[in-house]
């Protein structure tokens, strides 16, 4: 019986140290100029300029030293002024594991500050001779006072456009754009 | 009190069972066969893991000498389980192992073990999006287990025992799945 009651002693001291679940925490922080929307570990997360979103992450069951230490989940998502991205994080148990956001990219926002439609938008370096594929197309048209977000990196930029049933044409010359910063132009052909 | 020839013979008998473990040798011999039956806690060890439950496993052994004895465990271990709103999510492993145990008789009713084992394991996953251990699907992987254990015969041929085991296989995404069972035998010696 005295053995009985050891072992049962010994199975009690081992369910004690079983088991233990693990976890951690991870900090998103957004240091970008611009607001952040995307997925982390497949929750729909928005992060303001500036702050920050925590989570405490579940790592699984460890027993004494066997087991998981940490667990990678998946974060994605984008900002005007950064580009889309996924990334994993791996989250160590009882640590906050930090991941900055930075911004990576600029951005023109064209607004139609016009009666008619933009029907056609292409965008070009300033240097370049030939203007690239259409941004926007007659079949989603820019209404008159949407805009439109172009991410592009620091330079120089020219954007030719069409509008109205005509389809008259007309350019938007030396843009400038620069990393994490919204550059502003209001289309109007009337106003030039 | 008349002493009947039937009546000593069943004295003689009950004598015999409470005292044989410790004149003879409790433990199964050579050429002897070992049945244990269990019943356990078993408990996941990697990520995702909820909390165990239980498993059932039955375990026979031929002692290849006195101390040595070759076998078999099958079973079914639900190694995490959690209740979700109105579905219950769990992981299950079927061992199908080839087992070898070796014995140290430290002296009268009790016996200690060490265990080491080679095998099937085949995953029986109902869980909800998250694998565990990136257990996702069925599959049938190879793995071992190594344990410890007692045993206490309390008559000369049916114990009780405890046993730890520790089960581990690789899968198909390259990492190790791992899970122990913390388990409760019922044991038999067949002559």
């Amino acid at each position: 019986m005295k053995f009985v009651l050891r072992a049962g002693f010994l199975i009690s001291i081992i369910l004690l140290i079983t088991g233990c679940s693990q976890d951690g925490d991870v900090k998103v922080v957004n240091n970008c100029n611009t607001t952040f929307t995307g997925e982390l570990n497949n929750e729909a997360i928005t992060i303001d300029p500036g702050e920050s979103y925590s989570e405490n992450v579940y790592i699984g069951k460890r027993l004494v030293v066997i087991g998981p230490d940490s667990y990678d989940i998946e974060l994605s998502g984008s900002a005007w002024t950064k580009k889309e991205f996924s990334t994993t994080i791996t989250v160590k148990r009882n640590e906050t594991t930090t991941y900055t956001i930075d911004d990576d990219i600029g951005a023109i926002k064209l607004t139609n500050d016009y009666i008619k439609d933009i029907i056609e938008l292409r965008i070009k370096k300033c240097s370049d001779t030939e203007y690239g594929d259409k941004l926007i197309n007659d079949s989603h048209p820019l209404k008159p006072g949407k805009f439109f977000l172009i991410k592009k990196n620091a330079g120089c930029w020219d954007i030719y456009l069409k509008y109205g049933r005509a389809e008259t044409e007309d350019t938007l010359k030396n843009i400038e754009t620069q990393v994490g910063v919204i550059t502003e132009v209001s289309w109007n052909p009337t106003t030039e | 009190m008349n002493l009947t020839f039937k009546n000593a013979l069943a004295v003689m008998f009950l004598v015999f069972i409470v005292s044989a473990p410790s004149i003879t040798h409790a433990q199964a011999q050579k050429d002897q066969f070992i049945i244990d039956s269990g019943i356990s806690f078993t408990q996941a060890t990697v990520t995702q893991a909820q909390n165990g439950l239980v498993g059932l496993d039955l375990q026979a052994y031929k002692m290849l000498t006195n101390n040595i004895s070759l076998g078999f465990e099958a079973g079914y271990d639900v190694v995490s389980f959690k209740k979700l709103d109105n579905y219950y999510s769990r992981l299950g492993v079927m061992p199908f192992i080839i087992k070898s145990k070796y014995f140290v008789n430290p002296g009268g009713r009790f016996q200690i073990h060490a265990t080491v084992g080679g095998g099937l394991y085949i995953t029986n996953p109902h869980l909800d999006i998250v694998p565990v251990g990136d257990i996702s699907s069925a599959k049938t992987l190879y793995g071992g287990s190594v344990g410890v254990g007692f045993n206490y015969w309390y008559l000369l041929i049916q114990g009780i025992g405890g046993e730890f085991e520790y089960h581990f296989f690789p899968t198909q995404d390259g990492s190790t799945f791992s899970y122990f069972a913390l388990r409760l035998n019922f044991s038999l010696i067949k002559f």
